[in-house]
């Protein structure tokens, strides 16, 4: 009996029958489903943080200039999850044990993405959002304008939780942000176990789906940075587990409370991020959907229909292996059913306040948005046709090519999801067929795979990449619930092949989701006796605070913008906004880009002559290397940032080596200065 | 009379056992107010301040809209984050459109608030349903002493491994820098120039700092010397009645004295009329 129906049936503990009920199976109970037993939890959590720490001696080892060192990071990854993998494979482990291990494991990985920046955010969405944090912080506002990426600053729920800890805690963006995103990594993780339990009616599915879904691409670094999604993702998730047990709750004050739950959270949702909010409404209406499909007669006409016909002795015969491997589809709900009341009002509630919140308040969400999915859609007409080249895997646009054996494990990582599919689905079929909520996680798996075509196509590959945490959840569970028949005569092996195979999964998506490069922490902080440095850029953007003030109009590149704008509170023009790219990337100064400058009009330019300053995730660190100045190879053309000192009229008024601040306002405005 | 104020002795003790973990919490949340104005020490405003963020709004929701005994401890975790995070977020839009805005007091006493009236309903629907909510006998197992050792060894470990991430590395293999700046000084009647050097090499560095007027060699300063970290600034006067228009400083290391190191110029307005 799974922890899931002691709720519903404590429910009616009023009742003495029900009572009496539970002491009997509390005696009957199986001492693997104890609540109280923890198992090998404490020995595998001692295990976990052993990987840890391993993690941590890369990460030191990295920092400290050492090559090579990336096989040690690997052994932490993998002794954190490995022997958690094969437990969770064990059919008779405690609920507790389960739960225990699957938050060690998920809250083990949000600390290795800490050790591998432990001193300052240095993500490129992480300097915006800890930016539009302070801003909240010290103004004791919400919308306050954010320069390099508007919409942003519209979805401030991530922010407004951190400023409310920096203000009422004493602790400052970073620590506040940490402990943030580190809840809502707690929340993710047991709200998935929690849904996958409701929904699976199993301890072993919900641990198993909980930790593949932790080999999502993007589960290690991606989202565990400080970003808006990091929270508003498991806020999603956490409705969708409340409406479930909504619907599977039995007393009416119970629905009640669950109902104002998730219309609290689905709020949360829609104030915190767009694509999460989009991404949960539509996950309610096809619930709803499917929910009402299954009330229809039909459809319970076509499952007696499909029993009748795969039970009878001709299909056995015409598609013996399909019958073998398929077996009957459920005839019976099992668990959650279309019995309930269907999460139709809160899909439409969630539509509504999504679509509000678009139009009344984020309404640049739209012009922000579009871009995006029109470009990627414009790819991939141009790539099917052949007019546009198909992306090349494992190879990022700096032309790094990662190597051989991770290329075949970032492969197998795919396979082995796909081979595990039909398995999943077959279980599906067995068991789920009148769960609305199965059948919803089946399409998520499915769509998963229908989104893998996306990474060959050059400007859609992104989005590919993003949908993966969303769709996971359903591969996730699909693969969870899998079982291989039994006349494969595997039973000997099962586990250890199972295990590994996870592994290969985690591995792999771990390869796919971050750069190579950037998967060990990189200097950001060094000690000289008792002194703490930090790179230029730093050091540049807290000087233009000091010394010309806040709120001045800055053109630069991507990691200096970034930079500028959460160290320097300036306000920044970088990248390819406005084409300022091609201000840093040519040899002369054309007369379109000043009228640019002039428009804005900009104040000062912040000119980096490495070329990694380009780079909106690796161009934060210190430089490595023995002495200035860096091998030319590292540098832009010369000409390509000397060009600033012929324009005349132009003060030189910061040099840090590689960076330099240039005060254009006479240039550009005439004015004279102060 | 013994016998009813026994009674009520009884009762008012069963009613606050039942409520003892909201009264943790009221607790909690107060001192977070309070540490918020009163003079306590850092590390009780930090645990005070996070409490009544991050945990006493959600939990004692939590509470108040599932009085029973159930649903479980996941459960409870999830939703008390979940709640809690929900209040700052939806709280903050709604301060946000009020004359005060988010200030300390508004987050404070918007956490502090729900924590108490969320309190309030669960004990009024805790003492509805006191039969449901009454103590139950756990039948838990008590861990033997080798689970705690494995747990505090996992959490050595833990504290091991994020002390080591923390800990800044020595500059191997990465370069230093140094800043130099000029920024306009003084006024119209006394111009002049702020100069500053910031050394964020990796040793203790010397340089040579070279001023010009217009060119023209107005300051040579030989030998600077800087530990890193360490920090100059200067202000330099200008000529009273010549007009300068290009102010350069040129900064070379004692190292290498040939070569240009940092420079900086800052172009002047010659006052008019």
């Amino acid at each position: 009996m799974s922890r899931v129906t002691d709720w519903h049936e404590a429910n009616s503990a009023v009742r003495p029958a029900v009572r009496a009920r539970h002491a009997v199976e509390r005696l009957v109970r199986r001492p693997d489903t104890l609540p109280s037993q923890w198992g090998w939890l404490p020995g595998l959590s001692a295990v976990a943080a052993l990987g840890l720490l391993t993690v941590s001696m890369a990460n030191r080892l990295s920092s400290a200039g050492y090559q090579g060192v990336e096989p040690l990071f690997w052994l932490g990854l993998v002794v954190i999850v490995g022997p958690i993998t094969a437990r969770l494979l064990v059919s008779r482990v405690a609920r507790s044990e389960r739960l225990g291990l699957v938050i060690v494991a998920g809250l083990g990985l949000y600390l290795v993405k800490f050790l591998q920046s432990p001193f300052a955010f240095t993500y490129s969405d992480e300097f915006i959002h800890l930016y539009n944090a302070d801003q909240i912080a010290q103004t004791g506002r919400l919308f306050s304008q954010n320069p390099l990426l508007p919409a942003t600053a519209l979805y401030p729920g991530l922010e407004s939780a951190t400023a409310a800890i920096m203000r009422l805690a004493g602790l400052d963006g970073f620590s506040a942000g940490l402990i943030v995103v580190g809840l809502a990594r707690l929340i993710m993780v047991l709200a998935l176990f929690l849904l996958f339990e409701q929904v699976g009616r199993s301890a072993r599915v919900a641990s198993l789906a909980s930790l593949l879904y932790m080999a999502n691409a993007n589960f290690l670094f991606w989202s565990a940075q400080y970003s808006y999604e990091s929270l508003a993702l498991p806020l999603a998730v956490l409705v969708l587990f409340a409406v479930v047990r909504r619907d599977a709750a039995r007393l009416p004050a119970e629905r009640l409370s669950l109902t104002v739950v998730a219309l609290l959270m689905t709020c949360a949702v829609v104030v915190s991020h767009h694509l999460s909010s989009y991404f949960l409404a539509a996950a309610l209406l096809l619930w709803a959907l499917l929910f009402w499909g299954q009330r229809q007669a039909a459809f319970r006409r076509a499952t007696i229909w499909l029993s009748r016909v795969t039970a009878s002795v001709a299909w056995q015969r015409l598609a013996a292996p399909v019958s073998w491997f398929m077996g009957r589809p459920a005839r019976r709900p099992a668990g959650l059913s279309s019995a309930g009341e269907g999460p139709g009002g809160l899909a439409i509630f969630a539509l509504v306040a999504a679509l509000f919140w678009l139009f009344f308040v984020a309404s640049y969400t739209l012009q922000y948005l579009s871009p995006v999915f029109a470009r990627a859609l414009s790819s991939v007409t141009q790539t099917i046709s052949g007019e546009d080249t198909a992306r090349t895997l494992f190879q990022s646009s700096s032309g790094y090519v990662a190597p051989v054996l991770e290329r075949v494990l970032g492969l197998s990582s795919v396979l082995l999801c796909g081979l595990g599919l039909p398995f999943g689905l077959r279980q599906v079929w067995r068991r789920y067929l009148h769960n609305p909520v199965a059948l919803l996680l089946v399409a998520g798996a499915i769509g998963y795979f229908a989104t893998l075509g996306l990474r060959f196509v050059p400007a859609a590959w992104e989005i590919g990449n993003r949908a993966s945490e969303f769709l996971f959840i359903g591969l996730a569970f699909v693969l969870a619930t899998s079982r291989l028949p039994r006349g494969l005569g595997l039973r000997q092996l099962m586990r250890p092949i199972l295990a590994a195979a996870i592994l290969v999964i985690f591995v792999g998506g771990v390869i796919s989701g971050w750069q190579p490069q950037l998967r060990l922490a990189q200097v950001y902080e060094v000690a000289v006796g008792n002194v703490r440095l930090e790179p230029a850029g730093a050091a540049a953007a807290r000087w233009t605070l000091a010394t010309l003030g806040p709120g001045h109009h800055f053109a630069t590149d991507e990691s200096n913008g970034r930079y500028l704008l959460a160290y320097g509170e300036q306000d920044v023009l970088a990248g390819r906004d406005r084409s300022i790219k091609s201000l840093f990337e040519a040899t002369k100064v054309q007369d379109w880009q000043l009228q640019i400058l002039q428009d804005v009009p900009i104040e000062y330019l912040a000119v980096d002559r490495r070329l990694v300053s380009a780079d909106n995730m690796a161009g934060y660190f210190f430089d490595s290397g023995n002495q200035w100045p860096l091998p030319p190879y590292q540098l832009l053309p010369p000409s390509n940032y000397t060009k600033f000192e012929q324009l005349g009229q132009v003060s030189r008024i910061f040099d840090a080596g590689d960076l330099v601040i240039y005060d254009v306002r006479k240039l550009l405005s005439g004015t004279p200065q102060p | 009379m013994p016998a009813t104020w026994l009674s009520m002795m009884s009762e008012s003790c069963s009613v606050a056992r039942r409520n003892l973990d909201l009264w943790v919490v009221l607790i909690l949340a107060a001192v977070g107010l309070g540490a918020q104005w009163l003079p306590l020490p850092v590390p009780v405003r930090l645990i005070g301040g996070l409490a009544l963020v991050v945990l006493c709004p959600g939990y004692a929701l939590t509470a108040a809209l599932f009085p029973g005994r159930t649903p479980g401890w996941p459960e409870r975790v999830v939703f008390s984050l979940g709640l809690s995070l929900a209040v700052a977020i939806l709280g903050a839009v709604v301060f946000n459109t009020t004359i005060w805005g988010l200030q300390i007091g508004v987050w404070a006493g918007l956490f502090a608030g729900v924590t108490l009236c969320a309190s309030l309903v669960a004990v009024w629907r805790r003492s509805k349903n006191a039969e449901e909510t009454g103590p139950t006998a756990t039948h838990q197992r008590r861990l033997s002493w080798a689970p705690w050792v494995l747990l505090a060894v996992a959490g050595s470990l833990t504290v091991g491994a994020l002390t080591l991430g923390h800990t800044p590395s020595a500059p191997n293999a990465v370069v230093g820098y140094t800043l130099l700046w000029i920024t306009p000084a003084g006024d119209a009647n006394a111009p002049a120039v702020r100069l500053g050097l910031s050394s964020s090499e990796f040793a203790t560095t010397h340089y040579r700092l070279k001023v010009t007027f217009d060119s023209r060699l107005f300051l040579d300063v030989t030998d600077i010397t800087l530990a890193p970290g360490e920090k100059m600034e200067r202000v330099i006067p200008l000529p009273a009645g010549q007009p300068v228009q290009v102010v350069e400083a040129v900064l070379y290391r004692q190292d290498d004295p040939g070569t240009v190191y940092r420079r900086v110029t800052l172009l002047r307005t010659p006052p008019t009329g």
